[in-house]
This record gives structure tokens, sequence and C-alpha cells, in this order.
């Protein structure tokens, strides 16, 4: 059997590191793109530019919240405790929210940074409200954060 | 807390002292100049038409015109030129006018810029024709003839030209049977083989097929002379008199690098004289006088009389109050630890004229919802830190988000402390506790505080809402839509502890249920009313959840604290493992502190927006803007002093 309490728990780790992770680069990625255009315009729009294409990447950290959670839970960092596997399910299951949640939600949210940029480029006052925007697609992230660390914290 | 109190402005002067007049208006800094409105019916009257506006319009379009030649000329000069890392110019106001009289003469330097971008233009493009050529020329190298002997003699006929690389080796092979024709392989390139090849008159039939089953490609070479090898080597040369030119280009404009300066002044004047322009193209002209309307605070009225005496005897000065609904420009004034927060509020929208300056209750939240998602003692030093000093060296607006950061930082030692954090686990590495609970080990109640404090804060916002109601005198509103709710939301935490809590959210629920749809016509519309009423329980409940985003991104920074914090113990070792430790350490701490201190600012930012600015908030104002001095390069010696 492959697919012990252990593995299914890395598994779980795994998972809520790479997508979210995934998400992130791409949300950042899109806002980075699109900030690359306003500042060869514009150069001092750098600072605006780079706080839109940052507010995707958080998702990639609660990802690796999780993930590390589950870690220090099943103690990576000085011999894996044993598990059993349902215990281990138990894990890869509480790594999921987080996991899609964050991949879809910085998709989306590199998305609005990325209108947050144009309307920089024409408004460069209107930052804060381009920030705003941005954030609302995070506190989807957000809750998905917090019932995967409520259950991988109390397994 | 306070929107200060304007007054509207009328001036009439005489058109002769209009400049001096606007000159003062925007040396001080106390007056805004708005559109004038005429009074209705005017247009019938006979002098009507002697009026003028807007006729600054040719001047302004002619600055604008020039400050964008200024602004390429600088642009040009930047990336050619190595500047030194700008400081700003200190000048003298008998510089600028030396400036402005010298007008002409700087422009002809940003001409100059022009014509050397334009000849760079050219240049370049020319390279890229001449570029092409060799590269035309390259295949034909191994031809050791002039072109100009490729020419057809009385019994034979001279070809060069190329067949697709994959046909090469059969056309070679088509061709070698004949005796009487010559092929030569120059060679290859890319798609396609060159060849030289040359056959006796009477083979024309068999040649023709050939070119045509083997898609051979005449080569043309125009009127060029002398073989391949000659010619690559004469545009060569031509290329490399191009890099002289554009060399030679480069260095006098390094020359013009030493009136930047001038440049520099000169956009800063231009730039201030436009926006005189602009502001006086708001005013209405006769031959001899102008009018214009602005606001001024009411403080500053004296002053402003004093200003325009200082530059002329003639002219008269009329203060108004706003009318009742007339909104007027917002100038929010609060004393030092609000101050700063004034960006927060104003990011989201100024507050409108006839509402209330909300940044007192705006401060302390938003200060204790940064501090607590970074909720670290080390993090908060830095940021109390780099606050403090941005807030010393930076001016405006970048200055009040200093002071944000600065007080942020502060608050969030004070939850560090309580929360035991000091550079995440470092402090519990060492054994010291927190004051009130750790949060990694207690979460729960760490979530249930994060919901409380949101719970205490909407609770806040509609309180400053009922503040509003009864300052205008609704006090039956202030109990009917905020006490009932008061009653009821307080109520309902409160069953779980006391029996009597059930009561009081009845009684608040109840009087919701009668009273919400009071506005309603009849007894239907007014139960309906209450009920859709009761059911916006559910908006709070979303908006105390929403609240939760405290304890996620505390958590979230104080985790990514501990990883970093764990790598390095795990490198640890050794002296170079310390070093490398120390390395991770500092790196791992400097993004967590970049990262979670903007996500902190943001999602503070939010709740004071979305949550807490939904229960009373009015914004739409317009924001308080006298013409003043705005500059990008320069400072004048007399405000240094101030």
């Amino acid at each position: 059997m492959i697919f012990t309490g252990q593995v299914l728990a890395v598994i779980g780790i795994a998972l809520a590191v790479i997508l979210p992770g995934i998400g992130s680069a791409m949300g950042v990625r899109n806002a980075g793109e699109a900030g690359a255009g306003v500042v060869t315009e514009d150069p001092d729009k750098f600072g605006q530019v780079l706080i839109l294409e940052l507010l995707p990447g958080t998702q990639g950290i609660y990802g690796l919240l999780v993930g590390f959670i589950i870690m220090t839970k099943i103690n990576v960092f000085g011999g894996m405790i044993d598990l059993s596997q349902a215990e281990g399910m138990l894990y890869l299951a509480g790594s999921l929210p987080i996991a899609f949640v964050g991949l879809l939600s910085a998709i989306q949210q590199g998305k609005v940074s990325t209108a947050g940029v144009s309307m920089i480029a024409k408004r460069p006052k209107e930052v804060g409200k381009a920030m705003i925007l941005s954030a609302m697609v995070e506190t989807y992230a957000v809750l998905a954060l917090l019932a995967s660390f409520l259950v991988v914290y109390f397994i | 807390m306070a929107i200060i109190d304007m007054s509207k402005v009328d001036l009439l002067g005489l058109a002769k002292d209009k400049e001096r007049i606007l000159q003062a208006f925007q040396d001080t800094g106390y007056l805004e100049i708005v559109d004038m409105e005429l009074p209705e019916g005017m247009e019938d009257e006979e002098w009507f038409s002697s009026l003028s506006f807007q006729a600054g319009n040719e001047t302004i379009e002619r600055l604008e015109r020039e400050i964008s030649e200024v602004e390429f000329a600088l642009r040009f000069l930047d990336e050619r030129v190595q500047a030194d890392q700008e400081k700003k110019l200190l000048v003298s106001a008998e510089d600028l006018d030396a400036v402005w009289a010298d007008k002409e003469e700087i422009l002809s330097i940003a001409q100059t810029c022009r014509d050397f971008d334009a000849e760079e233009n050219e240049i370049d493009s020319r390279r890229h024709r001449l570029r092409n050529e060799v590269n035309k020329y390259m295949p034909w190298l191994g031809l050791n003839l002039s072109l100009e002997d490729l020419e057809d003699t009385a019994n034979v006929i001279v070809r060069a030209g190329s067949v697709p690389k994959n046909m090469a080796a059969e056309f070679i092979a088509a061709v070698e049977p004949y005796e009487m024709a010559i092929l030569k392989e120059l060679g290859e390139e890319k798609e396609d083989a060159y060849f030289f090849v040359a056959f006796h008159k009477s083979l024309r039939q068999e040649a023709r097929e050939a070119a045509k089953k083997f898609d051979f490609t005449q080569a043309n070479f125009g009127d060029d002379k002398g073989t391949p090898e000659e010619i690559i080597a004469g545009l060569e040369k031509k290329i490399e008199g191009l890099f002289t030119q554009k060399n030679l280009l480069q260095h006098r404009a390094e020359e013009l690098a030493g009136k930047r300066a001038g440049l520099m002044m000169l956009l800063d004047v231009m730039h201030m004289r436009l926006q005189r322009e602009k502001a006086a193209n708001q005013s209405v002209a006769s031959a001899k006088t102008f009018a214009l309307k602005g606001w001024v605070k009411n403080s500053d009225r004296q002053t402003l009389e004093d200003i325009i005496k200082g530059t002329t005897e003639f002219y008269k000065l009329t203060y108004s109050a706003p009318e009742d609904d007339e909104p007027f420009p917002v100038y929010t004034e609060n004393k030092l630890p609000v101050t700063p927060f004034e960006m927060v509020t104003n990011l989201y929208s100024v507050p409108a004229s006839n509402g209330i300056d909300p940044n007192n209750v705006v401060a302390p939240f938003h200060a204790m919802f940064l501090g607590l998602m970074m909720g670290d003692v080390g993090y908060g030093i830095l940021l109390a830190l780099g606050g403090f000093f941005f807030r010393k060296k930076a001016t405006g607006g970048a200055k009040k988000l200093g002071g944000v950061i600065m007080y942020g930082g502060i608050a969030s030692i004070i939850w560090g402390v309580l929360l035991g954090s000091y550079f995440g686990d470092v402090g519990t590495r060492l054994g010291i506790k927190p004051l009130l609970l750790n949060p990694m080990e207690d979460p729960v109640t760490m979530l249930g505080l994060s919901l409380g404090l949101g719970f205490i804060h909407i609770m806040v916002g509609m309180g400053v809402k009922a503040y509003m109601l009864i300052k205008e005198k609704k006090y039956l509103d202030a109990v009917f839509d905020i006490g009932f709710w008061y009653l009821l939301l307080v109520g309902l935490p409160l069953i779980a502890l006391f029996p009597w809590g059930k009561y009081l959210a009845l009684v608040g629920a109840g009087g919701l249920l009668l009273t919400a749809g009071r506005e309603k016509k009849n007894i239907f519309g007014k139960l309906m009313g209450g009920l859709g009423s009761l059911y916006g329980i559910t908006g709070y409940l979303s908006d105390i959840l929403s609240y939760s985003r405290l304890f996620a991104l505390l958590l979230s920074s104080a985790v990514v604290a501990m990883v970093f914090n764990q790598i390095a113990a795990m490198m640890g070792t050794s002296i170079i493992g310390y070093v490398f430790a120390a390395i991770i350490f500092v790196i791992g701490h400097t993004f967590n502190l970049f990262i979670g201190g903007l996500g902190a600012f943001v999602h503070g930012s939010r709740l004071i927006y979305v949550e807490f600015f939904s229960k009373f908030y009015m914004g739409g104002g317009h924001a308080f803007d006298p013409l003043h001095k705005v500059t990008k390069y320069i400072s004048l010696e007399n405000e240094e002093a101030k």
C-alpha cells in the first residue's frame, strides 16, 4: 500500500503549496505584464504598479501557511510521526479548501489587479480604489484559509 | 474632527493687476479659484458681449506645447547622459525670473534635442537599410566576379540565383550531365542554396525547364558594381561612418547635459505659470477689469485680503457663506495622531461638505487593525522607525502615509507584546511569554478576539450614524434605526451568557419589525419593510465574519516568519552556517515585512471602507485645492527655511 497516512499528509502539504502557488504566479504574472506596459510609459508609477501586482501573490503564502501547519503537526522536521490512513486522509482533505480556492481566486484576483493597473495608467490617484477592488476577491481565499487552518490545526 | 467652514470669495479687480494678484495667490496658497458662474439673465444685457471668457486658451495651449517639448528634452537627456541622482535644485525667486526671461534660449536647447533625436533616428534607419544590403550579399561572397560582368555573351548565358536547399542536390545532379554547362555552388543560407551557372545558348530550353522544376530564382543585383566582396566592404565602411556620426551625436548630447538645470527650472516655472493661467481662465474679464470666484477657509479671510492689499489698492472683495445645500470644497483639520489617517479616508472618498469628518474614528481602528495583522514586536519597531523617517523626508500625501505606517508600527509593537511575537517565534524560542495569548496555540480564542473587535468596530460605526441623526434632531430615527439594532445585536450574543439576553434581542427585533417600514404608505408595505430590515441581520453577520481576516493575516505573517526562522535555525550549526542563517533571517524577514505590511494596510483599509463606512459615511466631496506652487525639480529658498 503506497498511500500510507504519512504519504497522504504529504500530498496534502504538496497540494496546499502547489495549487495556490500556481494561481498566485499566474495572477502576479498577469498584473505584472500589464504593469510593465504602464511603467514603459511612466516609470514613476512603478511603486503603484508593484503594489497591485503583489496583491494576487498572497494566496501562495496562505497555501504555504497551511502546508507548514501540517508539517509541524506531523513533525516533518524531526522524523515524521506515524499516521493512520484515516488521519493522513484528514490532513489531505483539510488542505483542499485553500488549495482550490487559492488557485482560482489568485487567478481571478490577478485579472482585477490587471484592470486596476490599466486604471492607474489613466488615473494614478485612484490606486487606493484599485487596491480595494482587487482585495475583494481575496476575501474568499481568506475564508478558505481559515477553514483549512482550523481543520488541519485541530486534527 | 472637523470639516472647516469655507467662504465664497468674489473678487473684482483691474486687469492690469491680475497677473500680480494671481502670482500672490499662488505664492501663498490660500484661495481655490473655481469657475465663474454668472447670474441668470445676464446674457441679455447689452454689455454682455464685451466680456471675454476663457481668454487664456491660446496661452494655455502654447504653454502646454512648450512644456511637452521641455519634458521631451529632459527625457532625451536622461536616456543618453548619466545624471546624478537628483536632489531638488535650490533656487531663489530671482533665479526663476531669470529662467523665464531666458525662455526662448532654453527652448532652443529643447529644439536641439528634438533635432538630435530626429538625426539619430535617421542614422539608425540608414544603418538598418545598409545592414540589410550586407545580408543580401553575404551568400554571394564566393562569387569572384564583378556583378557588371554577369552578362550574357554571344554564345553563353550567365545566371546567378538560388534554389530551395532541399532541392540543391537534385539540381546539381540534373545539371551535371551537360558538358556545355558550368554550375558552381556558392553557399547556403537559411532556406536557400546559391549558385552561379553558365551554359551555351543551345541549352536554353532545357535550362528554362530545369529552372522551373527546381524553383530557381534569379538574383537581382540592380545597378550594383564590383564583386560581392567589394560591395560588402563598401557597405561596412558606410556603416562604420554612421557609427562615428552617432558617437559624435552622443558626444554633443553629453555636452548639452550641462543645460539640464535650466531645462528643469524652466519646466517647473512653466508648470506654475500654466496653473496660474488655468486659474485665470476661470475668471471673467472685461476690457479693463476681471472678476473671479473662489473659496477660502473662514479663518484665512483676513490673510487673503492682506495679500491682495499687498499688491494693489484697487479691488472689491466680498465674502459670503455657502447656500444651504451648496457643496463647498472640503478641508479636514485634525490634530496630530489623527492627521495622517486623512489619507486613508481620502483614498476612499473625501467627505461630503455636509457630512462629517470620520478621521477621529478611522485613526484608532486603522492603526489597531494594521498593528494586529502585523502583530509582531520586531516588525512593529521596523515599521515605526521606517514610518518615522519616511515622514521626516516626504511631503504631502506621502508624509501622511509615513504617519499611518508609524502608528500602525506602534500598534504592532503593543500587539506583539500581548501575543508574544518577536520576529515570529524568536521570542518563543527564547522563552518570552505572551501577555495575553499565543495565537498559534490558541487559535480559536484569537479568532474570537478578531470577530469581537469587528463587532465593536461595527457598533462604533452605527454609533456615529446615531450621532449624526441626533445632530440633525432626528431623535426617533436614531432610536428606531440604531437603538433597536443595538438591542438586537448586543442581545443575541448575550443569550449564551444570561437568560435575559433573549428579552433584549426580542425587544430589538420587535422594535425593528414595527418601525423599519414606517415610511411605507400602507400597512402591508410597513410590515414588509420591517421584515426586510430584520433580514438585514445576515448582512451584519457577514460583516462581522469578514473580520476573520484580522486573524488570517496575523497568522500568515506569523507562520511565514516561523518558516524563515526554522530554516535559519536548521542552517545555524557551524560558522558558515551562522552566516547563511543570518542572511536568510534578514532577507526572509524583510520579504515578510513587505508582503505582510502591504496586506495589512490593504485589508485594514478594506475593513474601514466596506464594513465600517457603509454604516454611516457620506463621501463624494471635493477636496480643497487652493492655487499653490507645485514643483518637481526645484525648491524655493525661502520655503526651505520654513
